[in-house]
Order: structure tokens, then sequence, then C-alpha cells
């Protein structure tokens, strides 16, 4: 299969919002942006539109203070409505935003209703609970799907038949496979960490089936690569969304490399598979609520317990030395999961830091913090 | 003696003859004495969880939240909050948390505590469970865990979804009911199961007729306070939020606020209003925000010399008067409709609570907006309504001041816009 797309973006950096939206809306197509690696991506697919994640950028806010936005919360958000406010997502056909965090559901929502909302043919919330693994959520959240199929279809003017998102849950369980390899073939030392981060933002905002066909190229030049052997401190990375891949770019600058992650921008994206022997809506009703890694936004009975062995199975996976949190300014439930995994980590000596990021890294702070931790893991030999 | 505070703050003045601090205090007293003799278990919550249920069973709900408050108010919160960073809590994060979990990081046994407590009278005891309700913010029930997590007892957590916006609260889906309901009946079967104690639907019913009858009470009181004088000022009826959160249910809080209704019915009779005897009322104005519990003077009586006062609060009205009528004959539904639809999970109530016109009948000339920065929910309420205020030209001022933690404020800094805010009033 030869790939329609012309310019694939790898990184955020390689194609304006613009750019991403129009070549796909120039083949008479439409784009649904979407904020949350908790939103089911696969409904809209199915409906022949083109999904892209809208992380947000680095650039200095300039037009949403315009509209009194609240200061406190974190930068994707501030960041997210400067952009749609400077008409970066215009066009897009629509935005769906799902009720993850106090962020995304009130902040984001209301101002793209207040201030936004003539710009998006089809503006949506998708209110999703934050209790997963029981039965009277799942039943509710097959509602909720069930009603934004049917909004989609409306917008649409057509029937998206189940036969579409049965494929469509093929095409992301395959990305999702894929990725995986790439995640083991980094671990092995075939892919970098900067290349692995990239395939998985490249399929935040690629056609899927397309970047499939990407990944499986990727994967099979790394195949026939010699694997980089080093004795280079291993990193797990933290967190949840990082605008581009300057982290990935430090550590590996610094010596080190990133061999696992659960990040929103990383396997809590892709890690679980959607189950294919139920109805559709209800396998994505599962999946999108009991995902693993879960987001600290979830209040599941067990949830940092199992955030914690998520970590800890990833940094026996990889052979991870230490763990780095990169967490958001005014992101309450990464900051607060972060005090129990903290402690766990101590107990259990495994090395780790926490760094606080707003509109950037803060690369020289952090560079100082890295290299003292990279000391202590070669420290230990 | 008692080391001298750090942060000199005032109390506000009072309007109504009702002592909130010694209901609290017996509340607190009951709650260890009960606690030390094992008679009733201990259940913490965050802030508008449906305590009812726990009255009908005979357990005692505590909020740490309403513990902060009262920390912020005898100015301790800050050594609290203190040993909270020292453990590692960013200075960002809520305050109420961080002074909880001071406090439970040894903060409980510092000598500030215990001067300010006078003896310890206002003690929190140790849960025996705990629990919450996610339809506030999402830091609540992780506060929940970690208070489990450190006392080592079994915790509940429930869930709110956001109401999709095009619902309206006259008629909400079948399945949010159902998905709320059901929650009800796990929290029920999880007391059931940690207290050994038996859950009787009847008494559930008597609960919520309680707390109806406490929300309608409160909804008279803040009709009257349309009335011009307004009768009863806002330093008041913030400190009467710990018988709508904490006593909703029980029948000590409907006898308080029958006889503050009484007082305040009174009041209006005699023409009486909340400003000092020969003020007159020149403004009125809305506050919103939680407000400075250290500092209630700036906050509601600074403005008395120009002859203004507070007649309206979001705060306040946020837990009273906005669920509707609660029906005990349908009890669980009942509790759903108070506790899972309200304004941070509610587009619709949201507005309403905001709503321009349903504000205007205070006769309102402007609002203060409190703006707390460690709150994600409040400062984002106070940015949208900036912008709704300036969209249609309404007058207000924004001071920055933590609920709790005095260390960065600056009154000079909050009474200079005060004074800004109503002399343009004025012109």
């Amino acid at each position: 299969m030869e790939l329609s797309i012309k310019k694939p973006f790898f990184t955020p950096k390689d194609l304006s919002w613009h750019e991403r939206a129009k070549w796909w809306k120039d083949k008479g197509k439409r784009v649904l942006g979407y904020l949350c690696s908790d939103f089911p991506e696969e409904i809209v697919y199915a409906g022949g539109i083109l999904p892209i994640r809208i992380l947000g950028s680095n650039e200095a806010i300039s037009e949403a203070y315009k509209y009194s936005i609240n200061p406190y919360s974190c930068y994707v958000t501030r960041s997210i409505l400067d952009i749609a406010l400077k008409g970066e997502l215009s066009d897009f056909d629509g935005l769906a935003i799902t009720t993850t965090c106090d962020a995304c559901g009130l902040d984001i929502y209301w101002r793209m209703e207040d201030q936004v909302k003539g710009s998006f043919p089809f503006l949506y919330l998708l209110p999703r609970p934050s209790i997963s693994k029981t039965e009277s959520s799942h039943k509710f959240f097959r509602v909720e799907l069930f009603r934004f199929k049917e909004s989609l279809e409306e917008f649409l003017q057509e029937e998206i038949p189940k036969s579409s998102l049965a494929h469509a849950i093929k095409v992301y369980n395959q990305n999702r496979s894929l990725l995986r390899e790439i995640y083991d073939l980094r671990g092995e030392g075939f892919i970098s960490g900067v290349d692995a981060a990239s395939a998985v933002f490249s399929s935040m905002g690629n056609p899927k089936d397309e970047n499939n066909l990407l990944l499986s190229r990727m994967i099979e030049e790394a195949k026939v690569r010699e694997p980089k052997s080093s004795a280079a401190p291993r990193i797990h990375l933290s967190g949840s969304v990082l605008f581009n891949l300057e982290l990935f770019e430090l550590i590996e600058d610094l010596g080190g490399t990133v061999v696992s992650d659960d990040l929103c921008v990383g396997s809590r994206y892709f890690w679980d598979p959607v189950s294919t022997d139920r109805d559709p809506l209800e396998a994505l009703a599962t999946r999108y609520l009991d995902k693993e890694p879960a987001c600290p936004c979830m209040n599941t009975e067990s949830k940092v317990e199992d955030r914690l062995n998520f970590i800890l199975m990833m940094l026996e996976r990889y052979k991870a030395d230490a763990v780095v949190f990169c967490l958001h300014k005014y992101c309450d439930t990464h900051q607060l999961d972060y005090q129990i995994l903290a402690e766990e980590l101590e107990e259990r000596e495994i090395p780790f830091l926490v760094h606080i990021i707003e509109q950037n890294i803060g690369t020289a702070q952090l560079r100082t913090k890295l290299e003292a931790l990279f000391e202590i893991i070669n420290g230990r030999g | 003696m008692a080391e001298e505070k750090k942060y000199k703050t005032g109390k506000a003045k009072k309007t109504l003859s009702v002592d909130v601090l010694k209901y609290v205090s017996k509340y607190y007293i009951e709650a260890n004495r009960a606690k030390k003799k094992g008679s009733k278990p201990i259940c913490y919550h965050t802030s508008l969880d449906p305590i009812e249920i726990d009255y009908a069973m005979g357990i005692i709900p505590m909020l740490p939240e309403n513990f902060a408050a009262i920390c912020g108010a005898l100015q301790i919160a800050p050594d609290l909050i203190e040993v909270a960073e020292q453990r590692g809590c960013p200075s960002d994060l809520c305050s109420y948390f961080k002074n909880h979990f001071g406090y439970m990081e040894g903060g409980k046994d510092l000598p500030s505590m215990k001067d300010a407590f006078d003896m310890n009278l206002i003690v929190l005891p140790d849960p025996d469970i705990v629990c919450s309700l996610r339809n506030i913010c999402r830091l609540h029930p992780i506060w929940m865990r970690q208070v489990a997590r450190f006392y080592n007892v079994p915790a509940f957590t429930m869930d709110a979804p956001q109401l999709h916006p095009k619902t309206s609260l006259s008629k909400i889906d079948d399945h949010y009911i159902e998905f709320g309901v059901s929650q009800l009946k796990d929290y029920i079967s999880f007391l059931e199961k940690h207290t050994g104690r038996k859950f009787d639907m009847e008494r559930l019913s008597e609960t919520v007729a309680l707390s109806d009858r406490l929300s309608k009470i409160f909804e008279e009181i803040y009709e009257l306070r349309k009335v011009t004088p307004c009768p009863v000022g806002g330093e008041d009826l913030n400190s009467l939020v710990f018988f709508l959160v904490t006593e909703a249910g029980s029948q000590e809080a409907v006898d308080v606020a029958q006889g503050i209704l009484d007082e305040v019915k009174d009041k209006v009779r005699r023409r009486e209003g909340a400003l000092p005897e020969g003020t007159e009322e020149a403004h009125r104005v809305s506050f919103v925000g939680i407000p400075p519990w250290h500092d209630m003077a700036t906050a509601f009586t600074y403005m008395q010399k120009y002859g203004a006062t507070s007649v309206d609060e979001i705060y306040v009205r946020a837990f009273s008067g906005f669920a509707g009528r609660m029906d005990p004959s349908h009890p669980l539904e009942s509790l759903v409709r108070k506790y899972f639809f309200i304004y941070p999970t509610t587009t619709e109530q949201a507005l309403r609570l905001i709503n321009i016109e349903d504000i205007t009948g205070y006769g309102i000339d402007g609002f203060i907006c409190w703006n707390l920065t460690t709150c994600r929910l409040i400062s984002t309420l106070i940015a949208r309504l900036k912008a709704m205020y300036d969209l249609f030209n309404i007058p207000y001022v924004t001071c920055d001041a933590d609920q709790v933690d005095p260390r960065q404020y600056n009154v000079e800094q909050v009474r200079n816009r005060l004074d800004a805010f109503f002399e343009n009033l004025e012109e």
C-alpha cells in the first residue's frame, strides 16, 4: 500500500495544526480533534473521520489571556485554549473532550462553548466515569459511547455500521501491537528512545492504517541494525503530556536513554488492546475505562497500586534503572499520586527524581537533576 | 503561655446571635467521646458526600475540610501546611488538603496545635472508615485514599460523572440515576460490612426529610436577604456552612437553622440590617469564592465603612437550595439528585449558579471575587465569571487570598483593591 500522506508527522513540530487538518480536508474528508488518551478514537475513525490529538504546545500564550482564562490551570489547558482562540483549529470539523480531568471537563469545554464554539460544527463533551472495573461504570459508559456514536452519525448524516467499528478496532489494535514491538526493540537497543517516542506521537495524528505502515517499516529497518549496546542509565519516564521530544533528547544528550514510560503520550495511550470477542461498543467501554496504566484522575479502588505495579512491571521488562517523574504544575492528581509512588519506590530503593514542568521542561534545572541521578545510577555499577 | 501568632488577622463582626463555634465544639467533643467509647464509628468524608446515609446508620461523619477551615480561623493552618510541605506536598496544592496532611504527618503534636485548640477541645478523631464522592474535584477521592493508607482503614469512592451538556436537570437520563443509586447501594453495603451496622430504608427516609428541611430553611434565609436592608451578612452565612456540610440529615441542624430563620424574619420585620446601627446600606455585593477564614474581618467587615454588605454568596448557595426538593419516599434517588448534579458536574447547574438574572434579584451592585490559587475549581469558576462580568460590564474586584493559608496574603493590597472598588462604585 502506498502512503497517501505526503508529509507524515512524527513530532508536533513537523506540521502545524492547520497543515495536519488541511491535507486530509483537501481530500474531501473530515478532521476531529481530541484532547486525551482516554478518548475512544475508534468510533471517529469508523466514521471516516481523522482523529488528531491536540496536545497543546510550549509556545507562549498570547490570545487566551485576553479572555480571562484561569492562570492556575495547567499549561496544557491554557495552551490548548490559546491554540483554539488563535484560530489554529479552524480547519477542524469538530472537537471531542473527554471528562477525564477537571481542566478538560470544566475549563476547556466551558471555554470552547463560550468563546470558540462557532468554529467547531461538532463540539462534544464525552462524560466518562472515574470509577472503572465495575459493572455499573461499564454500563454507564456504554450508554455514553452509544450516545456519542449517535451524535456523530447525526453530524455525518450516515450510520456507522458495526462492521466499521470492528474494523477500526482491528486497525487500532494493530497500531498498539506495533508500538509495543517498537518499545521492545527500544529496550533491546535497536531503536532509540527518541525514535520510539516519535512513533507514539505519529500514531496520535496520522491516519492509523497508513501510520501502521510507517511503523512496520520502522520495525523492519530496526531489526537489521546492530543493536546499540551501552551501559547508559536506562530511564522510565512518568507523567502526562509532553508537548515534544525535548525531554527524550535531553536524556540522550546526557548519556542516558529512555527505555519505558507511563506517559499520556506513551504507553498510557496504547498499551492495552481492545477485546475483539464482544460487541464493539461494549469492548471499547471496557478498554477505555479499565485500561492500564490508568490515568491518575481515575478513582478506582486499586488505582495507585495498579499504577505502581505497572511502573514496576515496565522497570523489570525494560531493565530500567530509575524513574523520572515529569509532572505539570497545577496537575493535582499526578502530584498527589506521586507522593505515594515516591514512597513506594523509596522503599524498594529504586532511584527517582521529580521535576515540575510548565511551558517548558526547564532544561537547565532538569539537566542538573538528571546529572545527579545518573551519577547515583553509575555509582551503583 | 502561647507563642504570639505569626499572622495577625481579624475576626468579622457577627450579625446573628447563633454561636456556631459552640455547636462545632460540641460536635467534635461528641465525636471524640464516641471514638473513645467505640460507641459510634467515625467516617471521614469530603464535602458534599451523602452523609444522610451515615446519620441513618448511626455513623459520625467528620470532614477534614471543615477541620481545615477551623484551623484557618484559628490561624494555626500555616504550621500544619509547613509540615505538609516539608513532607513533599507542592505549594500549589489545595491548602485544605495540606492542612490535613500536615496534621496527620506529625502536625497534630505541634505545640501551636495544642495551645490553639484550647485544651484539645477541637481534635479530629481518627477515622474508622473513609469515603469520598467525586463530585467537586479530582483531588477529593485521592485525599481520602491517602487518609485510608495513613490510618490503614477501608476506603470507599463514588463518582458523579459530568452531566452531558444537552441534558436538562429537570429530565436527567435514567442511566445517570441508576449509576448513582447503584453506587449508593454499594456504599451502604460497604458501611454494613465495615461497621457491622444494619441499614434501614425508613430511617434513611427520615434523615433525607431532615436534610430537605435544612435546605429549604436556607433557601428561605436567602430569599429574605433580598430585602433592603439585608438582615444578615455574609460572614455569618459562611460559618453556617458547617451545618449544611457536616450535619445535613440531623435534627440539630434543622433546629439551629429554624432558630436562625426566625431571627432573620424578626430582623426583616424590624427592618434591621446587617450593618452597624446608624450605617445606611449603600452597596450590596455578592461574594464569590471560598472565604479567607483567617481574615474574615477584611473579607466582610472592612466593606462596612462604605456602607456595603455581602447579600449573596455562591459558596454557601452551592451547598444549599440547588438540589430542588428531596423526596423522602425515594431517598436514594433524592440523594443522587442532591449530590451528583452540582455545579462542577453540570453545565446547567453552573449556569444557574452564576445566572445574572437570578443574582440581580438580590439587587447586587458588584462582585467581590476571592481567587484561590490552590483550588482548580474556584480559580476556574472565577476566571469564567470574570469573563462574563466583562461581557455585561458588571463591576467586580479580584482579591487573592488563600482560604486558610495567610503566608502569601497581602492584607494591604487586598484592602487597597477593595477601596478602589468601592470608590468606583460610589462614583
